[in-house]
């Protein structure tokens, strides 16, 4: 009955919006959709290395011809790209989804974040795979400390991917 | 009919105040209000944007209000811009329908 009286209430509302157009009060003021994911970063960063493997395998054949620099630019515009992808992603988890809780929970995290973003520019300024590694690490921890906040486990296993590094997946 | 009248009525738009008010639902005002206690949900302006938002209190000192959304993974309130103060609070919800 009182769910009857509050549904007729809503239904006369709604048709008094109609008309008088009501205000909005909003329950947020970004778009947190509930979705956030590291796993972008993390494919992002393993693709840093394999570009990194990549030039230096190239490097290795002393041919300067058209094709050799040519295939040259593409590996550092793809690592370029996918360092900055690193940057964002990680970004806006941190900035979005990580609350105080996180932080007080995960108190490495400020400077893990802070240790990323720097290591992504290192990965960008030189072709050394020591450089790109170090990023997948962090990156990985990042990836593990995320997933602790929303009390899923995980799992770290090697990657099918020709970097042969290990990624960290959600136990779900 | 917005905010001018000591009752006013709102539209709520989103998530973050569910289970208890979902998007879509409307909320009766009580811009009169004077005394709020821990628990009671209110309307407020943001601190920066000065958005209207919907949030139930989860603390007061001194004047200040710490509000969050009953949907904690969707929301955003005194965790991440902090305690607001009382001046910043339009009215206390109450009742949705």
């Amino acid at each position: 009955m009182q769910n009857a009286i509050r549904n007729l209430v809503k239904v006369v509302v709604s048709g008094m919006d109609r008309i008088m157009h009501f205000d909005t009060a909003y329950a947020h003021c970004d778009i947190p959709c509930g979705i956030y994911d590291p796993h972008q970063a993390q494919v992002a960063a393993h693709t840093v290395l394999r570009m990194d493997m990549l030039i230096a395998d190239l490097a290795k054949t002393n041919d300067m011809g058209p094709d050799t620099r040519n295939k040259m630019i593409r590996y550092v515009t793809v690592k370029e790209q996918h360092a900055e992808i690193v940057k964002h992603e990680i970004r806006v988890i941190w900035g979005d989804y990580i609350k105080p809780e996180h932080i007080q929970a995960n108190p490495q995290l400020n400077q893990l974040v802070f240790d990323i973003m720097k290591a992504a520019s290192k990965a960008k300024q030189d072709t050394n795979t020591e450089s790109a590694k170090d990023l997948l690490v962090k990156v990985e921890q990042f990836a593990e400390i995320f997933w602790k906040t929303k009390n899923v486990q995980t799992k770290r296993a090697k990657s099918p991917y020709p970097t042969g590094e290990e990624i960290v997946y959600p136990v779900v | 009919m917005g905010l001018n009248f000591p009752i006013s009525i709102l539209k709520v738009a989103d998530i973050s105040m569910e289970p208890a008010i979902r998007d879509g639902d409307y909320v009766f005002v009580n811009r009169m209000s004077k005394i709020f206690r821990d628990g009671e949900v209110v309307v407020l302006k943001h601190p920066k944007s000065g958005m209207r938002l919907i949030k139930r209190i989860r603390g007061i000192k001194d004047n200040r209000f710490f509000v969050v959304g009953d949907n904690t993974d969707n929301s955003e309130d005194s965790r991440s811009f902090g305690a607001v103060d009382v001046s910043n609070v339009i009215g206390k919800v109450l009742l949705k329908v």
